[in-house]
């Protein structure tokens, strides 16, 4: 009897292995060793990334509430070091190819290093979820889609790249959000040109409690755009599923004078993206989204690398001119921390085609967002370089890095987007009605 | 005084504000820039034609022929995304057209023969001065709307002048067989001068009360009411785009030869109409077609004229009593046409497609520009109309009947390649047939009726017509395409567009105005600059083609009006700014 246990044992294991399910045994980490989400719950060796405690889960004292505007808890700090052109060797094995490129090119470009502080926090109800939705989540079609899964982090311990990224797509998030938000184009001049200033709804159906949703849709993105002044007036809508293999996304513009609504199928992939003039791709918006399909995703395993977290003072505080520099954001405005982030690596499948021949995704521990990414063209140079901005929404609490920037290392402009700034918000709201989420509703809520 | 010149930013533009975010208001101007130059000399063998002559001399080889300045003011202003209202204004001034005088053919002009503004050398009519000219300036927008729930259903609500327009149709040949024909007017005026111009750009707005309640997640209801009427606005006679030297409402007249007597057909204007349109709208998104479903009834009146030539009581005209105008020519709008439409939009293979099927009841169909409505002379009756004289049917004096036009497209992009950083492209078919006759039937400008019969007596009287002049045929096929490839930050904060568009009718002349001709269309290749997202540049060939018939001497026939716009060539640049 004994012997036919440890024999299922085994073949479970096995079909773990390759359908990715959770085992008893890694079950059991979760909570324990492991975060409820799957992060290492110990300090590093030196402690110079702190025990995780459950992150911050009140807003500071100071905030004023609703206001979507969030302080910095940590605005007192002073940082420890930097790390530039200079002194990078040192600090090698804690950068990412990304970081190392822009140090080498510009001499002063500059990572102010401050105290790790652990505070990305999930409400109670979606980690206890995950503790059970973890045991029958899966991939189907390749990676391409998730199944068996809703309301938690499907893969808290993941077996490969593709579920790892599934993490990041629906990696935990209020259940409707409003936004409002600037795009710019920096030119290698240094000119800074804004892009978009948009005015957005954002849906995680997948995070919902009782959703009337089509279960399938895990986002939905509604964006109004008021400026520039030619872009006013302009609305676009996106509705993501985890079925993509079968769906695939669904994109809406809304034309303004033909107060009409198109599909916009190519509002994806590596489409050029003219919310930061052709800087980064569709699919690079919060560093990865969309469909999978085209890259295998390989899962590399885990490091320890400075990332911008806990970059409140950047993503709310800073005005245009503070933080849009020639070349990269003016470092005394951003904010850097030692993190685990997993890595992924993404190879163009053959036969696909993308202006990304291979991608590196680094994924925070915490809250599975993509906080860095390495994006390599046809001839594997390193082409763009990624960075998202961790600024946890204390006050939901949520983690978020919303806010992201794209530097092209050929040219030396870049171009960031989904930036509140001193002028924005990101605020919890009441969730929009079923019915402002049809085509023609996005054309029905147009004036020009 | 530094100090105050220091502020240099354009205090115009404003996006305000008011007590948080409750109330608010934007005002955004666009101000845009043409200069065109003819690049051919005019034709003698169109311009001989006393009837085409105006336009095709207006300007010559290397002459300016626009020099425009565009202004567009809009205005919004909202309170909590629930109520609003909003203006739009669009100002014009054409120094092209400063003291520019009517010029035609020099042997028509020494043998004294008038232009359709009177006397060679005289100057446009004060409507084509306004309009072309200017300074000249109207409301285009200018509407109230509110947005609420009605139980569980959200609704809105827009009153005043604006536009409305439904289905899925593209460019101008899909605006014309589509299901939202005639649902808002377009200025011809800037189409014709720009080729390729999105349809968005030439709508007209009317005043109207429409809604629309979205009554479940998948179906909406729209439904729209006119409180006013409007026809399309043409490109008028004697400017560098103006097909004929009749039409529409600039000219006073047309000089004509019936037999060995001259003439001067007077221009009796338009009728309007003063019927109120409407239409409904059900739009269904259901998950299992993965797709738009549109289904469309709309009653309305005719927005594009048939001019036809009726008899002028007195016989005085501009040109008395030198030349007489026993019979005038007016534009006629018919009243009374029920559409009933099906759209049905759905992505495939990352392409957005569409397809559009129109019915229409009961609509006026394609009459002969300057047609007969009475027999010039009394044994003419029986040959020009054989089944009785044509009767004042809604409004108009065509043929009526039942058509079918069927619309499709698709859009999309190209991904970025070694060519392009990404490049747009769209193309959509049209496609019109006439179902049956109803009325009026020997007004059909099409094969086999009217004038477009080849009888003995109808040839022996000069009138006969066939396919090359016009008539309409069984079906019709259209097509219009674009391609713009973009390349981003070729300079510093530029991204250049090379935009082309082309439109063709290819087979057979449609059943119904402006529905196409075989062999004619426009074409305009250009390049474009996107200066930091604010100022954009373009400089754009333009150009139209179609078919003529000639004697050698002098062209004596057309198939389309379209088609005498063939040697139009030109280049345009435009400057064009949003602040």
């Amino acid at each position: 009897m004994k012997r036919i246990t440890s024999v299922a044992a085994v073949l479970m294991l096995i079909s773990a292995g390759a359908s990715a399910k959770l085992t008893a045994d890694e079950s059991k980490k979760l909570g324990t060793s492991l975060t409820a989400v799957g992060a290492e719950k110990a300090a590093n060796a030196d402690g110079s990334i702190p025990e995780y405690t459950g992150g911050i889960t009140q807003a500071p004292a100071g905030y004023v509430a609703g206001s979507g505007s969030r302080i910095d808890p940590f605005a007192a700090e002073k940082p420890l070091f930097s790390v530039d052109g200079k002194n990078a060797a040192q600090h090698q094995e804690k950068l990412s190819e990304g970081t190392r490129a822009m140090l080498q090119k510009y001499p002063s470009y500059r990572l102010d290093v401050f105290p790790t502080h652990r505070s990305v926090a999930l409400p109670k109800a979606a980690l206890d979820r995950t503790a059970v939705v973890a045991r029958t989540a899966d991939t189907s079609d390749g990676g391409a889609s998730l199944v068996n899964a809703s309301a938690a982090i499907p893969f808290p311990i993941p077996h490969n790249g593709s579920e790892a990224m599934w993490n990041h797509l629906v990696h935990y998030q209020p259940a409707c959000t409003q936004l409002k938000f600037s795009a710019y184009f920096v030119e290698q001049g240094g000119r800074a040109n804004l892009t978009s200033s948009v005015e957005g709804w954002l849906q995680a159906p997948y995070w919902q409690e009782k959703s009337t949703a089509d279960s399938n849709v895990y986002l939905r993105l509604r964006l109004a755009y008021d400026g520039p002044p030619r872009r006013a007036g302009e609305a676009l809508m996106l509705i993501d599923p985890v079925d993509y293999a079968q769906k695939g996304r669904r994109a809406y513009q809304y034309l303004p004078g033909q107060r009409r609504v198109k599909l916009a199928p190519d509002l994806a992939y590596d489409t050029p993206n003219p919310a930061t003039a052709g800087a980064s791709t569709f699919d690079e918006v919060y560093l990865f989204n969309g469909a999978m399909d085209r890259f295998d995703f390989t899962l590399v395993g885990k490091k320890e690398i400075y990332v911008p977290y806990n970059a409140y003072k950047a993503v709310y505080q800073s005005t245009s001119d503070q933080l849009l520099k020639q070349n990269f954001l003016n470092p005394d405005q951003v904010r850097w921390e030692l993190h685990r982030v997993w890595v992924v690596e993404a190879k163009l499948k053959p036969g696909k085609r993308h202006i990304y021949g291979k991608r590196t995704f680094y994924l925070d521990e915490d809250s599975w967002v993509v906080l860095m990414s390495d994006e390599y063209d046809a001839r594997g140079q390193l082409f763009r370089v990624g960075t998202a901005l961790m600024a946890p929404e204390y006050d939901a609490p949520s983690p978020a890095a919303d806010t992201h920037i794209h530097y092209d290392l050929t040219s030396g402009a870049y171009g960031i987007n989904v930036w509140p700034g001193a002028k924005g918000w990101i605020r919890m709201t009441e969730c929009k009605s079923e019915s402002a989420w049809s085509p023609d509703a996005l054309a029905a809520a147009g004036v020009r | 005084m530094a100090a105050i010149f220091a502020v240099s930013r354009p205090a115009a533009a404003f996006d305000t504000d008011f007590g948080g975010s409750d109330f608010k208001v934007r005002w955004d101007n666009t101000m845009r820039a043409n200069l065109g130059v003819r690049t051919t000399a005019p034709d003698p063998v169109i311009g001989a034609n006393p009837a085409f002559s105006a336009g095709e001399y207006s300007f010559g080889r290397g002459g300016i022929d626009t020099s425009r300045l565009d202004v567009l003011s809009e205005l919004d202003a909202q309170w909590q995304g629930q109520i609003g209202a909003r203006a739009s204004f669009a100002g014009w001034y054409d120094l092209a057209y400063q003291n520019h005088a009517v010029k035609i053919d020099p042997a028509l002009a020494a043998a004294g023969i008038p232009s359709g503004y009177g006397p060679n050398g005289s100057g446009l009519s004060d409507y084509a001065l306004n309009r072309y000219r200017g300074p000249g300036g109207e409301f285009l927008d200018a509407f109230g709307w509110a947005r609420f729930d009605l139980g569980s259903v959200p609704v809105t609500v827009k009153a005043g002048r604006h536009s409305i327009y439904w289905g899925e149709s593209l460019l101008l040949g899909g605006a014309i067989h589509g299901v939202a024909y005639s649902q808002v007017p377009l200025d011809l005026i800037k189409g014709f001068a720009n080729p390729g111009t999105e349809i968005k750009e030439l709508y007209r707005p009317l005043g109207q009360i429409s809604a629309n309640a979205q009554l479940t997640p998948e179906l909406s209801i729209s439904g729209q009411y006119f409180l006013e009427w409007q026809s399309y606005l043409y490109p008028e006679a004697g400017t560098f785009a103006g097909p004929a030297d009749f039409a529409f409402n600039g000219p006073y007249g047309q000089f004509a030869k019936l037999g060995p007597n001259s003439f001067y057909f007077k221009n009796g204007g338009a009728n309007e109409s003063r019927k109120h349109d409407w239409g409904t709208a059900l739009r269904y998104t259901p998950g299992f077609v993965d797709g738009t479903v549109g289904l469309y009834y709309r009653h309305y009146a005719d927005k594009l004229a048939a001019v036809l030539l009726v008899p002028n009581p007195g016989g005085q005209g501009p040109m008395s009593p030198t030349l007489n105008s026993p019979l005038q020519y007016q534009q006629f709008y018919g009243e009374g046409v029920d559409l009933a439409g099906l759209s049905y939009a759905r992505q495939i293979a990352g392409i957005s497609t569409a397809i559009e099927a129109a019915y229409r009841y009961n609509t006026p169909l394609q009459a002969q520009a300057l047609g007969l409505t009475t027999p010039p002379a009394a044994g003419l009756a029986p040959v020009l109309f054989p089944n009785g004289l044509p009767r004042l049917i809604g409004n108009s004096y065509q043929a009526r009947g039942d058509t079918l036009h069927l619309v499709a497209n698709a859009l999309g992009t190209l991904p970025p390649s070694m060519l392009w950083s990404i490049a747009t492209w769209n193309i959509e078919a049209t496609y019109s047939r006439l179902i049956t006759i109803r009325d009026n039937q020997d007004m059909f400008f099409g094969m086999g009726y009217g004038v477009c019969r080849s009888t003995p007596q109808l040839s022996g009287a000069g009138l006969a017509k066939n396919k090359n002049d016009g008539c309409a045929t069984e079906n019709q096929a259209g097509l219009g395409a674009s391609f713009t490839p973009t390349w981003y930050q070729v300079f510093s904060g530029v991204d250049l567009l090379m935009p082309l568009n082309g439109s063709l009718t290819y087979w057979g002349n449609s059943p119904v105005t402006l529905g196409g001709n075989a062999g004619s269309g426009t074409y305009s290749a250009g390049l474009g600059a996107d200066i930091r997202s604010t100022l954009r540049l373009d400089v754009k060939y333009i150009g139209f083609f179609g078919n003529t018939l000639d004697n050698g001497k002098m062209v004596t026939s057309s198939n389309g009006l379209l088609s005498l716009l063939k040697n139009r060539e030109s280049v345009v640049f435009t400057a064009k700014v949003t602040f």
